[in-house]
């Protein structure tokens, strides 16, 4: 029985067509449609014409995503390497005295004056 | 078109503007409404052009959108019925008792049709009227052929027994 049904029954299609009125769109209200259509459609048109800024960042994206993940790598070893080479001295470690101030001048005797001028306490100057 | 040339898109909406009005007419039952789904599913069909294979035909796509739409319209609200009974359907050459006849077989078979569920009225006239095959109706409807066989069967059915019982087929 399915079977029959896989081709149109002329008789069912004549009684449907009767309710079937014909199209009213005339043809003015055709074109006024289609105009219609162009208007509505017109910015999205425009849009994909000048290309969106999505478009751009996404072309931009392929060149410029790997150079900042490169970049970030580098900067992250740098760190990496500055941090490990300075582990030894804490803040709370002491200076030696060879990387001090005091032991950038060296022992003798001007030096020795000169740093007693600069940690001398500062005495209220007299005229 | 993907690069927007307004006279491309021109063209496909003047190519294919008529089969997507009739069919949104088809589903609507109203001029207006109808002509309102055609334009909202050609805005659609151009906002996701992306997603659309251009190695294949436009217009099962198109369709698809309209036929997803108009349901969803029918679905949600009440569908204006706006169809008048064509002239042609009052024959003036028939004595009264044949007209009276006629016009009740007409009336209980329009109701039949208004039972039926959207999507089973629409296989039926898409099969009946348009000329659309199973398959086609089965790929625009993104059901499998049984099922559109089944409904064209079922609404065929419900359709010819409104008919027999006034030509005494069916007690």
């Amino acid at each position: 029985m399915m079977r029959r049904d896989v081709t149109p029954d002329p008789e069912l299609g004549a009684v449907l067509r009767r309710f079937d009125a014909p199209d009213p769109t005339a043809d003015e209200q055709r074109r006024a449609l289609k105009r219609r259509i162009e208007a509505a459609a017109a910015p999205l048109l425009a849009e994909r014409r000048n290309g969106a800024w999505w478009e751009f960042a996404a072309v931009w994206a392929r060149t410029l995503v790997p150079i900042g993940l490169a970049t970030a790598v580098a900067a992250a070893a740098f760190i990496a390497w500055t941090a490990r080479a300075g582990a030894g001295r804490g803040a709370l470690t002491p200076v030696p005295a060879q990387d001090s101030l005091v032991g950038s001048v060296r022992r003798d005797p001007t030096s020795q004056h000169l740093l007693d001028a600069v940690v001398a306490p500062v005495l209220p100057h007299r005229n | 078109m993907r690069d927007g040339d307004r006279e491309a898109y021109g063209a496909l909406v003047e190519r294919h503007l008529d089969r997507a009005l009739a069919l949104s007419r088809r589903l609507l039952h109203h001029r207006q409404d109808a002509e309102d789904l055609a334009q909202d599913a050609f805005l659609a069909a151009l906002q996701h052009l992306d997603a659309f294979d251009g190695a294949r035909p436009f217009w099962p796509w198109l369709s698809r959108i309209i036929v997803n739409r108009g349901l969803d319209l029918a679905a949600a609200r009440a569908v204006r019925v706006t169809e008048s009974l064509p002239d042609e359907a009052r024959d003036p050459g028939q004595g009264p008792a044949e007209a009276a006849e006629r016009a009740e077989i007409l009336a209980r078979f329009r109701h039949e049709l208004a039972l039926l569920p959207p999507r089973r009225k629409l296989i039926v006239q898409l099969f009946e009227l348009d000329g659309y095959s199973v398959a086609e109706i089965a790929e625009l409807l993104e059901s499998s052929r049984a099922t559109v066989r089944w409904h064209l069967h079922a609404g065929r059915h419900q359709l010819r027994r409104a008919l027999a019982q006034f030509r005494g087929d069916v007690p």
